[in-house]
């Protein structure tokens, strides 16, 4: 499934994931604003990128990928309960290296998990984050990846 | 057991292989995200199964199938992609499995439970030799003389036969007459169960 993030960059997410609402949006990560997202139900995994406005110097100096992934782990420590920050990890794009963090939570006494990275395209932060309750390492790696080696740009714009 | 993994994008065979490691810890797993690699690497090489992306650039994964499948067709093709299009064109190449990514751990299990051609540690000679009879019995024989703590030397004067005898009945190269294993079971002091 194809989706057009801001008519610059576009993401793929696996075919047995279904678009989220603005409202699930919302409940899943705070926020629907600039923000796309898919979930599978059967592995109650979610899966979103959000992104900023266009930066450039000198604002670029301030808002880059470690102030976004910064701000990401701000949120989750703020929000989710019984947070525990996971570490740094790093994933592949066709770009190059991508970085990022992961984390677990619990919710209603459930066990959760997620990761985020961000990375820099066409002059805008874009931050792929997940989260779920399936302990299926594989999928949820696989997932994570898939979607994060996705994100291209529409039309051949310029890195 | 071997295994190919092959995908234009390294972060799935690693993701894939991983699993596999846990799931078979024995299984001897090759990895390859350069479609000229994996061309290169099965004209000397056979595997048991190959997991196989279908849309690569440079090569299609149902190509690829059809030439490891010419080379030895009992390998066990088992399709990995992200489109669920490809499944009627896959299983013209009598595929084992169909696994959509991002993959799912359960299904990957019942997929290596399921093979078109179960891989079995087994040789087809191993199984000549224990179905043989002749080391069957040996074997048994052996067995039953250590669990009674009787030694070699204890056994060949108990049974009134040669070292000889004794060892060409436990290495299957001469099956006892049935009143000779008769004696045996006597003197190991087991039931005819055992001894059968």
């Amino acid at each position: 499934m194809k989706i057009k993030l801001n008519n610059e960059i576009s993401v793929e997410y696996p075919e047995s994931f279904a678009e989220m609402t603005g409202a699930e949006l919302k409940k899943s990560f705070g926020s629907a604003v600039r923000r796309s997202g898919a979930k599978n139900d059967a592995k109650q995994f979610f899966i979103s990128v959000s992104w900023t406005d266009r930066v450039s110097l000198p604002t670029s100096l301030f808002v880059n990928e470690k102030s976004c992934l910064n701000k990401a782990a701000a949120r989750c420590r703020r929000t989710l309960s019984e947070h525990r920050d996971d570490g740094h990890i790093t994933r592949e794009h066709p770009t190059g290296k991508v970085t990022g963090f992961e984390y677990s939570y619990t919710q209603d006494g459930t066990p959760y998990h997620g990761a985020a990275a961000a990375i820099k395209l066409c002059g805008r932060i874009y931050v792929v984050e997940y989260r779920t309750s399936s302990f299926d390492r594989m999928f949820c790696s696989m997932a994570f990846n898939m979607v994060i080696t996705s994100l291209r740009p529409i039309r051949g714009d310029k890195r | 057991m071997k295994i190919l993994v092959l995908d234009d994008h390294k972060s799935i065979v690693d993701d894939l292989i991983y699993e596999l490691k846990e799931i078979m810890p024995d299984a001897e797993c090759t990895g390859i995200s350069e479609p000229a690699e994996a061309l290169a690497l099965i004209k000397d090489h056979s595997y048991h199964i190959a997991f196989l992306d279908i849309e690569m650039p440079e090569l299609n994964g149902i190509e690829f199938a059809k030439k490891i499948l010419a080379k030895d067709p009992r390998t066990n093709i088992i399709y990995i992609t992200a489109h669920s299009g490809y499944a009627v064109e896959c299983f013209k190449t009598y595929a084992s499995a169909f696994l959509e990514k991002p993959i799912d751990r359960d299904e990957l299990v019942d997929a290596l439970g399921h093979l078109r051609f179960p891989v079995s540690n087994i040789t087809d000679e191993m199984v000549m030799q224990e179905f043989s009879g002749n080391s069957m019995i040996g074997k048994r024989i052996v067995r039953l003389r250590e669990e009674s703590g009787m030694s070699r030397q204890d056994f060949i004067k108990a049974m009134g036969v040669s070292a000889q005898t004794v060892y060409r009945w436990e290495n299957g190269e001469r099956i006892p007459s049935m009143a000779t294993y008769m004696k045996i079971m006597q003197v190991l002091g087991v039931d005819i169960d055992k001894m059968l």
